[in-house]
């Protein structure tokens, strides 16, 4: 496969994943910087006043010297802010979703996932050595056909992301939790791109929903809209507490360091207090860019997906790359999804424009897309 | 509920009939087509096809049982050896 993908780069003269680029001559659709955080001056000065308290590194594990009330600090206000009991966090939110199942499930379990799950779902299910049943996309029949034929099983997962990364959708998380209720499943949701984005007041997934007690497991990436990195799992206390002592993904990996901690405090300050005006920017600007597609003349998927984040679906890789390619050629980056990230005929060309992007920058960079679409 | 008499049906149909519940793909499924090739499915979907295998022959599949399938021939191979 890499050799196939390195002859399709060359032949067109065009690596998309290795692009040098210079942060002021790009208009920057690739990033998941959704609300521009990562050069807000609150979070930056967070960061350094972190580092000058605490150093750059505890140099250890969140079970031996990795440990400090600042990072427990952390955990627990990104549970409040995100609807949980408790948290803990993690070096990567793909170390915490491959270090979820690992730990809580065993091979007499049977875990269902939504099928355009996420690689590290699917990566730590599959370790996991238990039944796997993919269910159709954001398919609640399927699933629930699913449900209703399962038995025999010590536990059963359901798993699925609440915004999906390449596509834009938002899973109907609010109906896959009634039927974990009803079936007696344990809902598991990777929220990374749901967190300081989706919900009213950009809490994620269990806000937007308007879910309140939540009994499942949430994941979620500290590395796209809260601007830093890391990941965070959040549970009922009894099971975080599980997690934080017999977790091999957390507990044998250095713990996240004092800048992104202090940076993480200070991107929640931001949201919380100015999610209004920088979420209405981001949505705005997804506008402008599904405008653009369409006067492009492709399909209306891309301008319908619910979340902010506009795909091109282009449907084979090569066709994917040289749109990445034309649209870097103007000076403007873009992601390109191929397989295995994503079906085979399926590849999309993924455009973010985060708040932190000034207007006219978003409006020309639409402008260009439209005209290399329609031509 | 199905509307067809299952005993009517080949073990061929019904293995196409599953492959339609995971993929609803309007594509023709022969005996020759190939999984991966022809259908899209990859090692993921195959788990999803065991699933809905397992609901139309009322059988438990290990993913191990499938190992090696190429074309719906050769599920419909593997499950005739399991004398479905």
């Amino acid at each position: 496969m890499l050799d196939k993908a390195k002859a399709m780069v060359e032949q067109i003269d065009f690596n998309p994943y290795r692009v040098p680029f210079d942060n002021e001559a790009y208009v920057d659709l690739a990033s998941n910087n959704y609300l521009g955080l990562a050069g807000h001056p609150v979070v930056k000065q967070a960061a350094v006043a972190a580092t000058m308290q605490y150093g750059v590194s505890l140099c250890g594990t969140p079970v031996a010297s990795g440990y400090s009330d600042f990072a427990g600090g952390v955990a627990g206000r990104l549970a409040a802010f995100t609807g949980v009991e408790s948290a803990l966090l993690f070096p990567s939110c793909y170390q915490a979703n491959n270090g979820v199942f690992s730990a809580l499930c065993t091979k007499e379990d049977l875990i269902v996932v939504d099928q355009y799950a996420h690689s590290s779902l699917v990566g730590g299910i599959q370790a996991v050595g238990c039944k796997i049943n993919p269910f159709l996309h954001n398919d609640c029949g399927h699933l629930e056909k699913i449900l209703k034929r399962a038995n025999g099983y010590r536990r059963i997962f359901v798993v699925t992301e609440s915004v999906f990364s390449t596509e834009g959708s938002i899973a109907p998380f609010n109906q896959i939790i009634a039927l974990c209720q009803t079936y007696g499943a344990v809902p598991v949701v990777d929220d990374s791109h749901g967190i300081g984005v989706i919900g009213k007041t950009g809490r994620g997934v269990l806000e937007h929903f308007g879910i309140e007690h939540y009994q499942g497991i949430y994941t979620a990436s500290l590395g796209k809209a809260l601007a830093n990195m890391g990941g965070m799992v959040g549970g009922d206390a009894e099971t975080i507490e599980y997690l934080g002592y017999l977790c091999p993904h957390l507990i044998y990996s250095t713990a996240l360091t004092p800048p992104v901690l202090g940076g993480i405090m200070g991107a929640l300050d931001v949201i919380e207090a100015e999610f209004g005006e920088l979420g209405g920017r981001m949505w705005r600007y997804k506008q402008i860019l599904a405008e653009a597609i369409l006067a492009g003349q492709l399909s209306v998927e891309s301008v319908n997906s619910a979340a902010p984040i506009t795909p091109v679906f282009c449907g084979d890789a090569q066709t994917t790359i040289i749109l990445c390619k034309r649209l870097y050629e103007k000076g403007i980056l873009s992601t390109p999804f191929i397989e295995p990230s994503v079906p085979k005929h399926a590849c999309v060309l993924r455009l973010i424009a985060g708040a932190g992007l000034q207007e006219e920058k978003v409006r020309w960079a639409a402008e260009q897309i439209r005209d290399i679409l329609s031509s | 509920m199905s509307n067809v008499n299952e005993n009517e049906l080949t073990c061929l149909e019904r293995v196409i009939k599953a492959i339609r519940e995971c993929k609803r793909t309007k594509a023709d499924i022969t005996s020759g087509s190939r999984l991966a090739e022809d259908l899209d499915i990859d090692s993921f979907d195959i788990l999803m096809l065991i699933g809905e295998l397992e609901e139309e022959f009322n059988i438990s599949i290990d993913e191990n049982q499938l190992e090696g399938v190429v074309t719906v021939g050769d599920i419909v191979d593997k499950l005739e050896a399991l004398s479905c």
